[in-house]
């Protein structure tokens, strides 16, 4: 069962979707991908006779118009892509409840599973520190991973980079990664995940999830006791107009800092904020970096 | 474990408490630390937040508000008081010993204007206490107290103060057993004596050398003294009122004394003495003792007796000469039914008793509730009621037609004798009543609750018994007119029929000081301004008692052969040594001071806690 997010209508317009990769991977069966192999796909690449067999639909009639011969076209061979798709699971993904940034991660990664299982590609799920899910295919599969990830709580204390590296690990083919997570962690962290990832001749892409209070974590005058909710330490502060200026500037350094990490390392970044509607983010952004197309 | 501070030297006599005062003060600080932080509210991250917190000025370094200081100061004197702080040093226990008794009024009239010898042991005990060290605990006994210290572990200065303070009591001094009874304690390190006695004058080898007697007392050649030593009144016939003061004198003189003895007598009113009576000279040998008569004039409640010195005769103490005397118990009252008045009866002789009459006309039941008579004893002559009366009665000779007792006809003759007589009964015993001369009788039959008194010739004469509580008696002849000492035989029977049914005190008295005041009862002293506090009369004179009803005089009195006898006083010997081990002293504790400071620190940190008062004091971070 899907999350209430994935309304029909929604799910129509995601139908539509493919999962874009930039680059061509060797796939374990059909799909939708261009493959380096030769053989039936989409991308034109010579004629053949035609053998019993082939599909009618690739005959090229006008051909046979002219040489009353039937021939096939021949096109580059279409595989399906392996997507991996990587959620944080660890606490700050859930604190505080009410930014509900675990809940649009979750949604998120189904959205993707449900475009590349529906375009035939294999999906694996990994809900870091939680579960790590078989290769899953077909309009079916999508109910196994929606249930796996609805049953996550998320929470438990784990090592990031140890997950991914783990994770990553586990992957046969290298074909897509996708990573969501609020991305708040140091920025060497995040280039040594990320790196793992690399090494596994992934396209990567990168979805940072921020809630709203992670954009403004107090009101302005408020005398606060902040304790990270993965590591325990506490932080006393009083925010003024001057550190809530502060504040903003180091966020968006960090960010910056993040997507130049990205950059680097040839990897598309997407940033889900707070008050972007989900099935927009999903339509518009994913598509933008080419995520999706 | 000890130390020394500004020269004094403090020890503790449970140091392990101090182990408090760290912890104690750590947790006071953590609590501190801790009592302004907020509470923790979790964030996703605190990676930027971090970096903001570094941006600003470091935090401000622990200063606590001043609750903390009083706070903490109550921690550190409540430690010390649990580990029983006590400064060292020379501090001891010392007894001092004060004589006040009666012999310190003595004054030296060898020295014109001269003191008292009380004033003279204050002076030597205010010396003595300066001279000792400020850390001294001194249990401060006066040989007026008794066995039991005035002042206990008092300092140096208090007992100054209280010795400073002290008079003469009219009191008998025991100093010799007090001093043993004190010496025989161990704590004491130093027991001091201050009297007007002289000590034993023999070597001080074998006894308690904690023991000092300082001697503050006369010169012999000042000791003369003569004082009133009893009183009592007189009367020269029986039963009649006091026409005289028997005063008894004693001279510890080495001269001759002469001087004259005064009597003043308390007014109708008792509110005051009338002016002086006769004057008696009165002249004494050394060491005589006489007895001398003093005329009263007219009757009163209470007399007082002065005697005043010649100008040539010495006297130490005057205290000794003024006395007191009275008639205690004062009047009893006697429903007198009969058809001759009082004074034909000759009973208003008896000046113990007055005496109300009624007539037997007058005689019905509501007689006995008239108030006037309420409780009071009757006495019938030549009548008798209906019925017994419900107090006490005597009967005397009833006539025959009585309706309560069988009273045969009178017989009448010289022959009539007595025949025999209840020598234990109080009415008749010691009486000589075959001597009774009567002229008639009116024989008796005694009802079931008598028995016989007088039996005589004729029958029975007299019988008495009880009846639910009643005294009745029953004389069947007659006893007046009362003629007292004229006619000693009938004068005492009718006196002992009378006391039989209500008791009376005829003979003089006083009481002695110091007198404790029996119940709550108003006093005050006759004839002078005199405040009283408590319920003890302590020293001599005349006082009013003021019950609820009634206004009765208090006559007191202070006679001590031992103490006015200056010439005579014994010496003061030395207790024997000291057998045991002196404990050495243990200091000054200092814990009922540090607690009181303490306890006064936390009532200001309630006082500074309250929400009233803006000074509760969060500390402020960055």
């Amino acid at each position: 069962m899907l999350p209430e997010t994935f309304t029909p209508r929604f799910l129509r317009q995601i139908e539509q979707l493919r999962i874009r990769s930039r680059r061509a991977f060797l796939g374990s069966r059909q799909g939708g991908h261009a493959s380096i192999r030769r053989g039936h796909g989409i991308e034109f690449a010579d004629y053949r006779k035609y053998e019993q067999g082939d599909d009618p639909r690739r005959i090229d009639w006008n051909v046979y118009a002219r040489s009353d011969r039937m021939y096939v076209r021949r096109f580059r061979e279409e595989e399906d892509l392996s997507v991996l798709i990587l959620v944080d699971t660890s606490a700050s993904m859930v604190i505080p409840e009410e930014d509900s940034k675990w809940i649009i991660a979750r949604d998120l990664a189904l959205a993707i599973s449900y475009v590349a299982l529906m375009s035939q590609d294999t999906v694996i799920l990994s809900a870091l520190g939680a579960f790590h899910s078989p290769k899953l295919s077909g309009a079916r599969a999508l109910h196994t991973a929606s249930t796996e990830l609805m049953k996550v709580q998320p929470g438990a204390e784990i090592n990031f980079l140890r997950e991914i590296r783990l994770a990553a690990s586990r992957i046969r083919f290298p074909g897509k990664a996708v990573l969501i997570s609020d991305f708040l962690m140091p920025i060497s962290e995040i280039r040594e995940a990320l790196s793992a990832l690399r090494a596994k001749n992934l396209d990567i892409s990168a979805i940072q999830v921020l809630g709203p209070h992670d954009v403004k974590p107090f009101d302005e005058g408020a005398h606060v006791l902040a304790q990270d909710s993965e590591s325990g330490e506490e932080v006393e502060l009083v925010i003024d107009g001057e550190s809530a200026a502060e504040y903003n500037e180091l966020l968006a350094k960090h960010n910056k800092d993040l997507e130049q990490a990205c950059y680097e390392g040839e990897i598309t970044f997407s940033q889900k904020l707070p008050a972007q509607p989900f099935e927009k983010f999903v339509l518009g952004n994913l598509t933008q970096i080419g995520l999706l197309r | 474990m000890s130390f020394t501070l500004f020269g004094a030297g403090f020890s503790f006599a449970l140091p392990a408490a101090l182990f408090a005062l760290p912890i104690g003060a750590a947790a006071l600080i953590a609590a501190y630390r801790s009592k302004g932080r907020l509470s923790p509210v979790l964030v996703s991250s605190t990676l930027l937040l971090r970096l903001l917190e570094s941006k600003k000025p470091a935090r401000q370094k622990f200063f606590p508000p001043l609750r903390f200081f009083l706070e903490l100061l109550s921690l550190i004197l409540l430690s010390l008081a649990a580990a029983g702080i006590y400064r060292e040093g020379s501090g001891k226990r010392v007894a001092l010993i004060v004589d006040d008794s009666f012999s310190t009024a003595a004054v030296n009239y060898l020295e014109t204007g001269g003191s008292k010898v009380i004033d003279g042991i204050k002076l030597e005990s205010r010396q003595l206490v300066r001279s000792l060290p400020g850390s001294s605990a001194i249990d401060l006994y006066l040989a007026s107290g008794g066995y039991t210290p005035i002042e206990n572990g008092i300092s140096p200065v208090r007992a100054e103060e209280r010795v400073s303070n002290l008079s003469f009591s009219y009191t008998s001094d025991s100093i010799e057993s007090l001093l043993n009874r004190v010496a025989a304690d161990p704590n004491y390190s130093e027991i001091v004596v201050i009297t007007d006695k002289s000590p034993e004058i023999s070597s001080t080898n074998g006894t308690d050398s904690r023991v000092r007697i300082a001697h503050r007392g006369l010169p012999d050649a000042a000791k003369n003294n003569v004082f009133i030593s009893d009183l009592k009144l007189s009367s020269k016939q029986i039963g009649a009122p006091p026409d005289s003061i028997l005063v008894s004198l004693r001279s510890q003189s080495a001269d001759t004394f002469s001087g004259t003895l005064t009597a003043s007598q308390v007014n109708e009113k008792l509110s005051g003495l009338s002016d002086k009576s006769e004057k008696v000279p009165v002249q004494l040998e050394s060491g005589a003792s006489e007895r001398f008569s003093l005329p009263i004039k007219s009757q009163s409640a209470a007399y007082q007796v002065t005697l005043q010195p010649a100008p040539a005769s010495r006297d130490a103490i005057s205290e000794d000469n003024t006395a007191q005397i009275g008639l205690q118990g004062g009047q009893e009252k006697v429903v007198l039914v009969s058809p001759v008045p009082v004074s034909k009866l000759g009973l208003d002789k008896i000046s113990v008793i007055k005496f109300l009459e009624v007539h037997p006309s007058e005689l019905n039941d509501s007689i006995y509730n008239d108030p006037r008579y309420a409780n009071a004893p009757f006495l019938f002559f030549a009548t008798v009621p209906a019925a017994l009366p419900p107090s006490s009665a005597a009967f005397i000779d009833p006539p025959e037609s009585s309706e309560i007792f069988t009273v045969n006809k009178v017989f009448s003759g010289k022959e009539i004798q007595i025949t025999s007589w209840n020598e234990q009964h109080p009415l008749t015993a010691y009486l000589n009543l075959p001597a009774l001369k009567l002229s008639s009788v009116s024989p008796l039959v005694p009802p079931a609750w008598a028995e016989t008194l007088i039996t005589s010739t004729e029958g029975t004469a007299a019988f008495a018994g009880e009846v639910e509580g009643r005294k009745f008696a029953v004389v069947g002849f007659s006893l007046f007119p009362y003629r007292g000492k004229a006619d000693p035989l009938t004068s005492v029977l009718t006196l002992n029929l009378l006391k039989w049914i209500a008791p009376f005190n005829s003979s003089s008295g006083y009481l002695s000081a110091p007198y404790q005041l029996k119940e709550t009862t108003s006093v005050e002293a006759i004839g002078r301004s005199e405040t009283f506090q408590g319920k003890v009369i302590s020293a001599p004179g005349l006082y009013l008692a003021k019950g609820a009803q009634s206004a009765q005089p208090l006559i007191v009195n202070f006679f001590s052969d031992a103490e006015s006898d200056l010439l005579g006083a014994k010496s003061l010997a030395y207790p024997p040594a000291f057998t045991g081990e002196v404990v050495a002293p243990k200091g000054e504790s200092l814990t009922p001071l540090l607690l009181r400071i303490a306890l006064g620190l936390l009532l200001l940190d309630l006082v500074l806690s309250s929400r009233f008062i803006g000074l509760g004091g969060a500390w402020k971070a960055a």
